[in-house]
Order: C-alpha cells, then sequence, then structure tokens
C-alpha cells in the first residue's frame, strides 16, 4: 500500500502549505484593522487554572497550533477535542444534528472531520503568560488524551487531558492546591440569554499570546442534548455566543457570570470571527457529564460541581476530599417536549481557519503566531 | 485495446513487523451468545463440526471451541441476556453516547469504532441513517488510515463508494431485518499498514462487533495472522483486494478466504515471451548475461521460483545459463518486510557480473539500488535492460529514476492486464471522482478495492437463508462466477442481482468487474490473472503495452516507450 501512503503524506502535506499560504494575509488583515485581543473587546487577565496548549509539537510536517484550556482538576486539562487531534479545516458545513453534511461541497475533501487524537508527547501546556518563544519548555506535559468518539468537529468537540507538572512548572509555575479550580456544571444545561464571562490566549497583532476575558456575554442560541430538546438552534450538546472569542481561544472557557461554574469550551465559529455577525459555538459539559466523570475517575479525581463553593471535590486516590456531593444548582436545566425540529438544514462554516493558531519560527527565537 | 495508466495492483510497504498472533481472541467473547450446549469441553473446532452435529445445532457457528447460535455482524436487537437492558435500539445507544456511532447488541450497546485502530465507519448514511432506522449488517475493513484524515484512502474511498452504491441500489439495505426492518451494509475500517495493532482491530472487529465477511488490504504474514487468529472462533468470510501467493493460497481456509489479484506464478507468465523479446531487441553478438534479483517476500519469491524454472535465453534454460556464468540469482530484502533493506551485497555482485538484461522480482528496495549500480556500472558501457515487477509499477519514484537516467528505453515490466473493454472502469472511475471531487491525490488505478467490496457485499446478498456467517459468505461467493446470466458491478445492476440472488438461491450468476470477468479459482480463491507489459513514457507508466495471448503465450503489441521493440 506504499503509493497511497506517500500520495497522503503529500495531500497532508500539501494541505498545510496551503494554510501557511492563507494565513499571513489574514493575520495581515486583522492587524491592519487594529485587533489586539483573540477575545475581541476582552481585557488582559491571567488567571493561572487557564492554560494555553500547544498541540501538534514536533509531528513532521505540521506546525503546532495554538488553543486554550482549563485545569479542572489539579492534574486534568479541560479543552477542545480538535486541539488536541489531528483536523482539517475548511469549507464545510454541520447537519442539525451533529453530522458533516455530506450533500454539501466540502474543502478540502476531508474539513471538518476529526483524525486521530496526538500521542500525548505533541501536546504542552503553559501557565499564563503562555509559552514565551515557539521551543519554550512546557509547564505541564500531557500524559493521557481522553475523548469522546468523533471523526467530526460538529459533534462532541470536547477532551479531557491528564497532566503533570514539569520540572520547569514546579519551578515557575503556582502550586497547585492554591488554583481555583472552577466548578463543573454537569448536573444541567444552559439557558438563552445566560450571561458568561469568556476566556482565552489568543495572539495581539504582533504575534504575541496573552490571556484575555471578556464579561457578560449572553448565550444567543442553545443546541439539543438531554436538557434542552429543541433542535435546530445550534449544533447538539453546543450553546451559541456572538462576538468575542477568536482563533486561539479554542477550548477556551466559559463560564456562568452567576455562578462562576464552567459551562463548555469553544468550539468553532460562523462567519469572520472578528464580525458582529459571527457565531461562536461553545460545547456544553453537562451533556457529557458520564464522560467527565468517568475521566476524572480515571485519574483519581472528582469534579467540583457548581454550588460547590468549599474544597470539595479532589483527589481520590489521596483520599482527597469530597467530590460527587448533591445536585449542585440546576442551572439552566430546561425540559421541552413536543419540541419543533429542524430550524435550520444544517449549519455552514466557512473557513473555519483558526481554531487554533499556527506557531511559526522566526530568527532570534522568539515565539511568533500568525492567525490560521 | 486502449492505452491508459492504471494499476490494480498494490504494492507493499515498509512497515515494523510488530503484529503478534492473537492466541486468546476465541475466548473472549463467547459470553455475547446463546449457548446451546455447554459441556465445558470443547464441542467444535470450525462451524462444519456444529453443522454435522444436526439437529439444534443446524444453525449454529463455532466460537471458543463451543456451538452458539450466531448473532453475527448485526445490530439493532436489544434483546437476551440477562438483567436489566441497556437497550432496546441502537438509537437509544447513538443518543446515550453522544450521536457517536454504536449499535445495541443484546441488550448491550457497543461501539463501532475504536480509536485508533479502526476510526472510521463507512455507510452508516447521513446523520446515522442506517444505523438509526436500518438493521445493519456490520463488515469488517482493512484500509490505509492516515492519522490526520482517517477516511480519506484509495482503498477507503473505494469501499466507501461501493457500499454507498449498493446500499442506494437496494434501496437501503438488504431485506429480512429484524422487525421487517432493511439491513443496510455498514462498514468499520481499521488500519492495516504502518505497523498497525492488528491484536487490538481483529479482536475489536471478529469478537467484540462480531462481524463475519472483511475485505482485508493487508500484507500476507498479516493477512495470515488475522485471518487464523479469528478463524476458529468467528470464521468470517476474508476478500483481499491484493495479490494472492502461494503461502495465502495455501492456507487451510475451508474455503473463507478469496483475493482479487492473481498469483505470482499466474502473473510469472507474461516474462519469459517478454525476455525472448528483449534478447532479439538486443540483438547482441555475444550471449546474453540475464541477472534476476528477487525480493524476499511471498509474492516475489512466488514469481522468481516460476520464472527460475521458466525463464530461457540463449536458447538455454536459466539452469544451462547459471552453468555458463550467464545468469546470476540475487536476493536481497524487501522494503515490504524490512525498514532498511540492504542490497548492498546485491550491488557488488551486479557490478562485477555486469548484466545485459536485470530481471527485477523486486519491491521498492530496487530503486535505490538501480540508481547505486547506474552511477557505479562501467558508463563506457550499454546499461543494461530493465524489467520490472509488478510492485514496481505506478510507483513516482521508480518513473523518476527510469526518467533521470535516460532509461526509459530501456525499461519495460510485467503488470496485471487491464479489463479488455474498459467501459466499466471508465464509468466507476468516473463516479468515484466525482463523488470525492475535492480530493487531490490519484484516484485512478485503484479499481481492485471497489470490485473486492462489491465482490463482498454481493456475497454476503447471496448467501443461503438462516444466520449471517462466514460460511455463508463463503458459499455466497460462490455463486457470482460460472453461471450464465452475466451482470456488472456498479449501481445500475444491484437492485436486480440482489433480487435474483434472494429468490433464487440456487442461481449462480457471471458477476463481472472494473477488473473483467470474474475468472476466479474456487481451489484456491485467487483470481486467474492476465500478465501484460507496461513501460514508462514522459506522462508516465504505460499499462497494457503489450498483452499476453492466453493460447500462444507470446505477446503482442508496441510498446510506445521503446521504439523497434515490437514482436
Amino acid at each position: 500500500m506504499m503509493p497511497f501512503a506517500f500520495r497522503d503524506l503529500g495531500r497532508a502535506l500539501s494541505l498545510f502549505a496551503l494554510l501557511g499560504l492563507i494565513e499571513p494575509k489574514r493575520a495581515a488583515a486583522e492587524a491592519a484593522r487594529g485587533k489586539s485581543s483573540a477575545i475581541l473587546d476582552g481585557s488582559p487577565s491571567a488567571r493561572p487554572e487557564i492554560v494555553a496548549v500547544i498541540a501538534g509539537v514536533g509531528i513532521s510536517g505540521m506546525d503546532p497550533r495554538a488553543c486554550t484550556g482549563t485545569l479542572v482538576a489539579k492534574n486534568l486539562v479541560l479543552t477542545a477535542r480538535h486541539c488536541v487531534s489531528y483536523f482539517t479545516e475548511g469549507d464545510f458545513a454541520c447537519t442539525v444534528q451533529g453530522d458533516i453534511d455530506k450533500a454539501r461541497p466540502r474543502k478540502p475533501a476531508n474539513a471538518g472531520e476529526v483524525g486521530l487524537p496526538y500521542a500525548p508527547e505533541h501536546i504542552q501546556f503553559y501557565f499564563p503568560p503562555g509559552p514565551d518563544r515557539d521551543d519554550a519548555p512546557p509547564d505541564l506535559i500531557a500524559l493521557r488524551v481522553f475523548a469522546p468518539e468523533t471523526s467530526t468537529i460538529c459533534r462532541n468537540d470536547i477532551a479531557l487531558v491528564e497532566v503533570a507538572l514539569s520540572d520547569l512548572g514546579r519551578e515557575r509555575g503556582p502550586e497547585l492546591s492554591e488554583l481555583e479550580i472552577p466548578t463543573l456544571r454537569l448536573r444541567g444545561g444552559v439557558l438563552q440569554g445566560e450571561e458568561v464571562r469568556i476566556v482565552g490566549y489568543g495572539a495581539d497583532a504582533h504575534g504575541l499570546n496573552q490571556q484575555a476575558e471578556l464579561s457578560g456575554t449572553p448565550i444567543l442560541a442553545v443546541g439539543e442534548s438531554e436538557y434542552y430538546e429543541i433542535a435546530g438552534q445550534a449544533l447538539p450538546r453546543t450553546f451559541v455566543l456572538g462576538r468575542g472569542p477568536c482563533p486561539g481561544d479554542s477550548g477556551g472557557p466559559a463560564f456562568s457570570e452567576e455562578t462562576g461554574a464552567l459551562l463548555g469550551v469553544y468550539s468553532l465559529f460562523r462567519g469572520r470571527c472578528s464580525s458582529e455577525e459571527a457565531r461562536n459555538f461553545y460545547t456544553q459539559v453537562a451533556p457529557f457529564r458520564s464522560f467527565v466523570e468517568e475521566t476524572f475517575r480515571n485519574v483519581g479525581q472528582t469534579p467540583r460541581l457548581e454550588g460547590q463553593d468549599g474544597g470539595e471535590g479532589g483527589d481520590t486516590s489521596l483520599g482527597g476530599e469530597g467530590g460527587m456531593v448533591g445536585e449542585g444548582s440546576r442551572m439552566g436545566g430546561c425540559s421541552i417536549s413536543n419540541s419543533p425540529r429542524g430550524l435550520y438544514g444544517s449549519f455552514v462554516f466557512v473557513m473555519i481557519w483558526g481554531l487554533a493558531w499556527v506557531f511559526r519560527r522566526r530568527p532570534g527565537g522568539r515565539m511568533d503566531v500568525e492567525r490560521s | 485495446m486502449r492505452l491508459r495508466p492504471r494499476s490494480r495492483f498494490v504494492p507493499g510497504r515498509s512497515f515494523d513487523r510488530t503484529f503478534v498472533v492473537a492466541s486468546l481472541l476465541g475466548l473472549a467473547y463467547a459470553s455475547g451468545c446463546s449457548l446451546l450446549y455447554d459441556l465445558g469441553t470443547s464441542q467444535c473446532e470450525t462451524d462444519t463440526d456444529c453443522r454435522l452435529k444436526g439437529g439444534a445445532f443446524k444453525d449454529t457457528v463455532c466460537e471458543a471451541n463451543l456451538c452458539v447460535s450466531p448473532d453475527s455482524g448485526t445490530g439493532g436487537q436489544g434483546q437476551g441476556g440477562e438483567g436489566p437492558s441497556e437497550c432496546a435500539t441502537n438509537a437509544e445507544c447513538i443518543d446515550k453516547n453522544f450521536g457517536s456511532p454504536y449499535i445495541c447488541r443484546s441488550g448491550s450497546c457497543v461501539a463501532l469504532t475504536q480509536t485508533p485502530e479502526c476510526p472510521v465507519v463507512l455507510g452508516a448514511g447521513q446523520d446515522l441513517k442506517n444505523l438509526r432506522s436500518g438493521d445493519p449488517i456490520v463488515i469488517g475493513a482493512y484500509s490505509y488510515v492516515d492519522p490526520l484524515a482517517p477516511r480519506l484512502s484509495v482503498p477507503t474511498l473505494n469501499y466507501e463508494l461501493a457500499i454507498d452504491e449498493f446500499n442506494e441500489g437496494t434501496r437501503g439495505g438488504l431485506p429480512g431485518g429484524a422487525g421487517g426492518k432493511l439491513r443496510p451494509i455498514v462498514a468499520v475500517v481499521c488500519s492495516g499498514t504502518n505497523a498497525p495493532d492488528l491484536e487490538v482491530s481483529s479482536e475489536h472487529l471478529y469478537e467484540n462487533l462480531r462481524v463475519v465477511a472483511s475485505i482485508a488490504s493487508l500484507h500476507t504474514s498479516d493477512l495470515v495472522a488475522t485471518f487464523s487468529a479469528q478463524k476458529a472462533s468467528r470464521g468470517a468470510f476474508f476478500m483481499s483486494p491484493l495479490e494472492a501467493d502461494s503461502t495465502l493460497t495455501s492456507l487451510e481456509d475451508d474455503g473463507l478466504l478469496w483475493h482479487l489479484l492473481a498469483s505470482g506464478p499466474d502473473l510469472a507468465r507474461g516474462f519469459p515471451p517478454l525476455l525472448a523479446q528483449t534478447e532479439r531487441f538486443l540483438d547482441r553478438s555475444k550471449k546474453l548475461k540475464v541477472a534476476m534479483i528477487e525480493a524476499r517476500t511471498p509474492f516475489l519469491s512466488d514469481m522468481a521460483n516460476a520464472l527460475y524454472s521458466s525463464l530461457k535465453w540463449n536458447d538455454k534454460t536459466a539452469v544451462q545459463n547459471e552453468r555458463e556464468g550467464l545468469f546470476l540469482r540475487l536476493r536481497t530484502e524487501s522494503s515490504i518486510e524490512t525498514a532498511s533493506p540492504d542490497t548492498s551485497e546485491a550491488l557488488l555482485e551486479l557490478l562485477e557480473f555486469e548484466p545485459d538484461v536485470i530481471v527485477a522480482v523486486s519491491s521498492s528496495e530496487f530503486v535505490s539500488l538501480m540508481l547505486d549500480y547506474e552511477a557505479q556500472r562501467d558508463g563506457s558501457k550499454e546499461p543494461p535492460f530493465y524489467l520490472l515487477s509488478p510492485y514496481l509499477f505506478g510507483r513516482h519514484d521508480v518513473k523518476e529514476t527510469v526518467s533521470g537516467l535516460g532509461l526509459r528505453e530501456h525499461t519495460l515490466g510485467v503488470n496485471f492486464a487491464a479489463a479488455e473493454d474498459s467501459t466499466l472502469y471508465d464509468a466507476y472511475l468516473s463516479r468515484l471522482m466525482r463523488a470525492n471531487k475535492a480530493v487531490d491525490f490519484d484516484l485512478s488505478g485503484s479499481e481492485n478495492f471497489y470490485d473486492a467490496a462489491y465482490y463482498t457485499l454481493y456475497s454476503i446478498a447471496a448467501a443461503s437463508a438462516g444466520p449471517l456467517t462466514g460460511a455463508r459468505v463463503a458459499q455466497g461467493m460462490q455463486r457470482l462466477f460460472g453461471g450464465e446470466r452475466s451482470y456488472e458491478i456498479g449501481p445500475s445492476d444491484v437492485g436486480e442481482l440482489v433480487a435474483l440472488l434472494r429468490k433464487e438461491p440456487e442461481t449462480r450468476v457471471n458477476l463481472s468487474g472494473t477488473m473483467g470477468p470474474a475468472n476466479f479459482d474456487a481451489e484456491t480463491g485467487a483470481r486467474r490473472g492476465q500478465p501484460s507489459v507496461f513501460c514508462i513514457d514522459s506522462s508516465g507508466f504505460v499499462q497494457n503495452a503489450m498483452t499476453y495471448d492466453e493460447k500462444t503465450g507470446q505477446l503482442s503489441g508496441s510498446p510506445p516507450c521503446v521504439p523497434g521493440f515490437a514482436p
């Protein structure tokens, strides 16, 4: 099967070459408009539990991608599946049920398809302010990747990565025991109109990462899930925000303004992320409760649930406190039956450049990022 | 006869040999079946043993040495089992697992995919419609799986086209599903190259999913190991899109293992007339010196052995020429079996021997050997004439090397002959390209994968009534050739042929593929293949540059890349 292997390698390389050709133009255009942060109009922040994710490191023929993740336990980072997997960007459409719309043309041929998760050695994490150069050693190293099955970004774009402090991270990073591990909304959905605070690492016009956050962003639409039975408003198990997050914020969290609980991770956007019409899709955490809880068990932890303000949750393997305590407050729990379906035939995602950023090496070793 | 570059032959690639035979596979899943008779001892070795018991065992299959009722390769019926059922329908399982492809079997949800070994599902339809509403027949498939884009490979796209056409042609699947549902074909694709973990993938396919039929694009040793590991417990039907070799055709396979491509000796028939014509073409005043380089891999060794006894030049056999110092047989490691094959000794011997003709019964390691030889041989002398194996057909590096060395007029090769009538092939290629417009790699010359998928699907359709087993599928395969009525692979005949096969269970047909008529050897499971000669011109490989006459054993035609070569 040799010829096919070579052909496919060629295809993969040409794909990345294509991305390389397009990225700088977009970066320049964004810079010219004075966009200074990936979270548009956001304010600088430096929450240590929110980490920069650099994935695809050391894979031949590929540029690493940058995303955002959140420490939801001292050894577990929550992010988007596409951030820690092979993934092909491009033109594609998703059906309301969360599949690639096979009836619509795609470019490239596998646009929107998620490949296999990266091996852990190809994924690195950094505390704020993020990596200071493109070959910066990581603060946290990946040990295992957990993700629900999917072959497309149209569904289940969520992943948990077991991590451990590197020597460097131990030296310069925060005390993990002092981190404000966020609570998770695992027992209820989200509501349209609910306001969230979003955080992400992106890049400014000069190509430097910075963490930024934006408060008071309302949820515009909610996708179908066990908590919300109306289909067609958004992709299944997602919710939609307006202008705010941009490439590089992928995998970044959205927190409830009211309770501070983590509600979802940034997955993909429709339109141009910088436009007022942009629609940004976040994968909800709650519908993946069984996956999340199982993963926590696998790494010897218990999740902190929304409504738990104390020090519950922790390291079960080390005899930590609490964990699955109570139901939490059922924020946004919603159950509507006999609902209309199929308000939209499909969601079209055109040129999903940059669910991540692409690192490029430049003389002097400075980390430089450009919009992908 | 039209000339067009195409290969239906897929040479092997280098990869690590990490596969360990899954000797314990058979033990794992007996509990999932309905146990008829458990004495705790071996009841059977094969399905035949069970059938011979008669009575209640008539429709059972042998799993882990026990005769059990098969519930094979299906989903959708969530019954049986003890304790509370997790599911009653596939749709429940899909919804419980975030829209992922699952089936409900015996009250339990079973994932179709297994990451990273088996990440692709074909035939499930938009939004998994065929899984949700049908009673699917799940089959296995081995292919090249790229971690970046698991679905995008030439074999997989061919499987996908065939399965989609078949499901559409049957208007949603074969009849006879539970509750009157249709039975669409759904394939789970596993990685078969680049040091695949075949132990895991075969356990997933044959034990977890209990598939009874597979399209298995695997190298010989992997195919043997995978087939053998599941044979006793599952007894699945295997259709290899690739070549047959003596290791495969001599395997005790109970008629379950079939091959789309011919055997080495079958193909080797093209070399003797080609060498004879080469001798006439070169018209040397001195006696001709021939070197044959054999890469150690089963198919090529079969071919080399056949050539050793059939090649003639200088009016003498190879053995006679060898005695006179006019023949040199060299063996090298193969790139199929070894990551970095060593050809250094062969190079030294070639440089010393200075052959007039090099018969390269080789895989891709020959490219570097050829480059080295041409760089180091006595440049004042004529270059040798190269006769290449099918493993070197269609390779970009071979084309570049031959062209770069200015040896296009000194190079010919033998490959599987294309179908004489290309109508079916042309129509198929057009559909394949239309279905994959945005694919930026060459899809031509891969029809063996498409035909293999279709023969597998029709074999399932032609299986006799009763629970679907590998043995029944293999019997179905026997109904696809040697009949009187002719049908063609492709979407247009699906509805009619499936109806016929179901309505008339004794009827045999003659199912032609894009590669030509279905001339299978029922004894070996291999296709009877015709050789043809290829050459390389400025645009690439020219297949069928000369054709082989079965009756006379001679070649005819004039290869356009080697002026004056015609007989």
